[in-house]
């Protein structure tokens, strides 16, 4: 056991068997000039040439090794891959994961499109054989495959991680978080964020991280790209009624509106869109933050808001929140009071039922649980100040939207 | 084009190499199959298409290609018989 785990290159064998058994994922190990050494992948030849068709190969040997960190890849038929540099044995290589599809319906598309495009029959059979071994990874999933093979590749905790992805034509942005990366969101991720673009809260990465809501990718569309790109302009919309009721002035919230919509519709691959919505979602809530901040708010006191909406779900005291802020307790306190007219223990309470709102409106958490999760002493607690906020228990604010729902 | 303009691709060749040599080509490059199917290696779809056949030795072996600017053949040279 020691060996394996003192070893990157054992770790990378182990992993390698892993990822195979767990999704029939294929591990890669190129020389740093781009040499294939070996692979777990019994369609080497042709799946070698499409990770240079689609241009991810020269990015891994180009951009990629300008980096110690993961990087993500895909070209224009949808196909997925990961890479990252290792040092084994003294020598760099390039470790790649792949390919992948997100979706179940990407090969498919592909061999309609072949179809329509009338090339040769025997040809395109053959490469539908192929397309068609090429395992179904939700996003979420190949992003903890990435994580771990971080992990094998350094044995550092890949958690908080950045990933570069490969972008054709605007560079390659860093990105720090893929948390924001799934923009087909479940509707409890998606109201997480959006209720982040209400409150401008700059941490909203951290937050959704907490949530741990991993979905299953199930959409069925047709054409992935353009399913994605549909999804995406619905949620800029989304975003910009968040941004509004935030405190966005109407008519920036529109132009932001706008501009990343435009946008969409010039992105050619998933990792372009990705990037687009994490660029969107950033400027939504920082130009929300930046209204909230011009209240007269003092900086401390913003910082002592973020750090409340970013940590509700864990145990807060205001011991603990002014040790964090490095004030005394009575100071902070008396402070928030003054600038933000409520006291902070009813600030994290108000905090907690906004979520709590969404929560019951999203999941089907139990009113028990969260509860728990928001640090209610009890369920009859819990209800209890939310009756007093909202005017009706929590049990009958979900069966009032959820009837809502069936009735639209 | 005649047929003497055409011509064969060598056994064992680094596929990538040649698909690499083919961005360099000036003008469309043809693949042939004895069929009669035809795949234009400057378009990227067709690069899957052409990649997809790689072990199939006897297809690629059959086949024909074909540059649309006879100076193209120089480029392709060390992967044409």
């Amino acid at each position: 056991m020691e060996q394996i785990i003192n070893s990157a290159e054992r770790r990378l064998w182990l992993y390698m068997g892993m990822i195979h058994s767990a999704c029939g994922m294929w591990t890669w190990c190129f020389s740093e000039n781009g040499e294939l050494y070996y692979t777990s992948c019994p369609q080497e030849k042709e799946l070698e040439q499409f990770f240079y068709i689609g241009g991810c190969m020269d990015y891994a040997l180009n951009e990629g090794k300008q980096t110690a960190k993961p990087f993500l890849m895909n070209d224009t038929l949808g196909l997925v891959w990961a890479g990252e540099y290792a040092l084994l044995n003294g020598e760099k290589r390039l470790i790649v994961i792949g390919p992948v599809f997100y979706m179940n319906t990407s090969a498919q598309y592909i061999g309609k499109k072949l179809k329509e495009l009338n090339l040769p029959v025997r040809i395109c059979v053959s490469c539908m054989k192929i397309m068609n071994m090429v395992p179904v990874v939700p996003m979420m999933m190949f992003m903890h495959y990435i994580k771990m093979l971080h992990y094998a590749i350094t044995f550092d905790d890949g958690q908080k991680i950045d990933i570069r992805y490969q972008s054709a034509e605007l560079g390659n942005l860093q990105v720090d978080d893929f948390v924001s990366s799934d923009y087909k969101l479940s509707n409890s991720q998606e109201e997480m964020l959006l209720q982040c673009v209400r409150d401008g809260n700059l941490n909203y990465a951290e937050v959704f991280q907490k949530i741990k809501v991993i979905h299953t990718d199930a959409a069925l569309a047709e054409n992935p790209q353009r399913h994605f790109s549909n999804v995406m302009i619905i949620f800029i919309s989304q975003c910009a009624r968040a941004a509004i009721e935030g405190g966005l002035p109407v008519q920036n919230a529109k132009e932001i509106e706008w501009k990343y919509i435009n946008r969409v519709e010039q992105q050619k691959t998933l990792t372009e869109l990705t990037r687009l919505n994490k660029e969107m979602l950033e400027e939504f809530i920082g130009s929300v933050n930046e209204v909230k901040n011009s209240y007269g708010v003092s900086q401390p006191i913003r910082e002592c808001c973020a750090y409340v909406k970013s940590h509700f779900t864990e145990s807060l005291t205001l011991e603990k929140i002014a040790a964090k802020m490095g004030y005394t307790e009575y100071y902070l306190t008396r402070k928030f009071k003054k600038e933000m007219g409520i006291k902070l223990l009813d600030y994290i309470k108000e905090v907690r039922l906004e979520y709590a709102k969404i929560w019951l409106t999203t999941t089907d958490k139990s009113i028990e649980d969260i509860s728990c999760q928001l640090h209610f002493d009890s369920r009859s607690y819990f209800s209890r100040v939310f009756k007093n906020k909202n005017g009706i228990t929590p049990a009958e604010f979900r069966s009032r939207v959820w009837k809502g729902d069936r009735e639209e | 084009m005649n047929e003497n303009e055409r011509m064969r691709l060598r056994q064992g060749i680094d596929h990538i190499q040649f698909l690499r040599n083919i961005a360099s080509c000036s003008a469309d490059v043809w693949f042939m199959t004895q069929e009669g199917d035809r795949l234009n290696l400057k378009s990227a779809l067709s690069k899957y298409l052409f990649a997809s056949i790689s072990n199939q030795e006897k297809l690629l072996k059959d086949g024909l290609i074909e540059c649309e600017d006879a100076e193209d053949y120089r480029v392709l040279e060390q992967f044409l018989e």
